[in-house]
């Protein structure tokens, strides 16, 4: 499988350089701004759209059709995928929890109550995009999948629109008590998992 | 030992069944599977490879069971497919890369060393190569981890002349080895003829003819005569006939043709027209 993610590598290296521009823009805009939460979660939602970006230029090569005659398992190309993008989402994570630990410290308002909060918050975000839309695009493709991408962009969209627009409550205000929160952070790792288990399924029924 | 074998084969689409195959690629050869677009060539493929599930039938690959082990088998098979399928942003040194992660008996410097011959460029995006380049990388993709039996699908298909018999050249070095054989699929009948040891022809999901190319071209001719002389000869001998104003020309059995009567021999592509029109 170390050939398919090194394949991958390649690929996010060549195509989502712009990704992570975009994110360390909203990166650096979110230490500037206080409590903006739309800058805090979008490069998480970016880095989990970047397994269906390259599903969708492995369709448009047919690399899909070749891979198949290689020597891997539909259950390893399936686990290529969810591995990368674990790897990516994980990374931005973790650069975003870092970044929201030095802003929380510099405005003085750091708690570890509101800390992990965020980083449920920016886990559930995460772990959400892809584990709703990879399976049917495991599924039916990429073009016929995309409909779940949709739904699952505006999903998580619509909860990003909700936070922002929330203008006259504080980021630690908003935060239900962040037990709760922790729970739902498991929760979409737990999707993640199922939706991992549900993609092998549905791509060793997949012919073509 | 027979490289695959294919008995009995069914599988059914909307619209398509490719219909009770038995088919035979001998070791040490060289079989071209004909057929027109639509034929099952690129099914059949699929199906030896198990990317696709039959519905009955049994595929035997170096004499496994080809849903037995078939990573283990994949690694023995080399497979060029008319678009190649490798990813466009990569060169052929990330490529190389990548395969030496997939394949464990991957030869990077036999790689390395087809690239050079082939020109290949190793640095420019594998998009920005031309048709026959692509093919050439596949081809040498394929010739890099030592494997026993190629399946070429439409490998020959857009290519200059220049490029096909470099490439033809290339599967003749292949089978050089007496392990080695090769299913190549085309609708360009006139390459496979210089290159197949056997040849197979598909219409509509259907195997038309399954036999060694010397004993095709032997057993086969075409006569030009008049419609009086063509009843002299056997009905059953006569395989297909075109009558015009100016006579009668007819595919028949060398072996069932008067001696007074003179037959042309017969080219394989004109074969198979003439077996496609017969069945239709």
């Amino acid at each position: 499988m170390k050939g398919l993610l090194l394949k991958d590598w390649y690929m996010v290296v060549k195509y989502c350089k712009a990704y992570l521009l975009i994110c360390l823009v909203f990166i650096g805009v979110s230490i500037m701004s206080d409590d903006n939460f739309f800058f805090i979660l979008y490069p998480c939602i970016l880095c989990g759209m970047i397994p269906v970006t390259l599903l969708g230029y492995d369709e448009r090569s047919k690399w899909d059709q070749y891979c198949a005659a290689l020597p891997y398992t539909k259950a390893q190309i399936v686990s290529g995928k969810y591995l990368l993008g674990m790897g990516t989402q994980i990374g931005m994570l973790l650069l975003s929890a870092v970044i929201q630990v030095i802003r929380m410290r510099v405005s003085g308002a750091f708690s570890w109550k509101s800390f992990s909060s965020i980083l449920s918050m920016l886990a559930i975000l995460s772990f959400l995009t892809p584990a709703i839309s990879l399976p049917p695009m495991f599924r039916w493709g990429v073009e016929k999948g995309r409909m779940a991408y949709y739904i699952s962009v505006g999903l998580v969209c619509g909860i990003s629109a909700f936070v922002v627009n929330v203008s006259d409550i504080t980021l630690l205000g908003f935060l239900p008590n962040s037990a709760a929160m922790l729970l739902l952070g498991l929760a979409s790792l737990v999707a993640y998992g199922i939706s991992w288990y549900l993609s092998i399924l549905f791509y060793q029924k997949r012919e073509g | 030992m027979n490289a695959i074998e294919i008995k009995n084969l069914t599988k059914s689409f909307p619209g398509f069944t490719l219909n009770n195959l038995n088919l035979t690629l001998p070791g040490g050869c060289i079989l071209g599977l004909i057929g027109e677009n639509g034929a099952g060539k690129s099914t059949t493929i699929k199906l030896i490879l198990d990317i696709i599930h039959k519905d009955s039938g049994s595929i035997t690959i170096l004499g496994r069971d080809n849903t037995e082990n078939i990573r283990l088998t994949k690694e023995e098979v080399g497979v060029v497919m008319d678009e190649i399928g490798l990813p466009e942003c990569l060169t052929a040194k990330q490529i190389g890369n990548v395969m030496a992660h997939t394949f464990r008996s991957w030869d990077a410097s036999a790689y390395q060393a087809l690239v050079r011959r082939m020109d290949l460029p190793e640095k420019k995006p594998f998009k920005d190569f031309s048709r026959g380049m692509k093919m050439k990388l596949g081809i040498a993709i394929a010739l890099s981890h030592h494997c026993k039996i190629l399946l070429l699908d439409e490998a020959t298909s857009g290519l200059d002349p220049v490029v096909r018999d470099d490439v033809v050249e290339m599967l003749s070095e292949f089978t050089r080895d007496e392990g080695h054989s090769i299913l190549i699929s085309s609708h360009i009948v006139s390459d496979l003829e210089k290159l197949c040891d056997y040849i197979a022809f598909l219409h509509k999901g259907k195997l038309l003819l399954w036999e060694e190319k010397d004993v095709l071209l032997a057993e086969y001719g075409v006569i030009h005569c008049t419609a009086e002389q063509l009843q002299s000869i056997a009905p059953e001998a006569i395989k297909h006939k075109k009558e015009s104003p100016y006579g009668v020309e007819a595919l028949v059995l060398r072996s069932r043709v008067p001696s007074d009567l003179h037959i042309s021999p017969i080219s394989i592509e004109e074969l198979f027209v003439y077996m496609v029109k017969e069945a239709r």
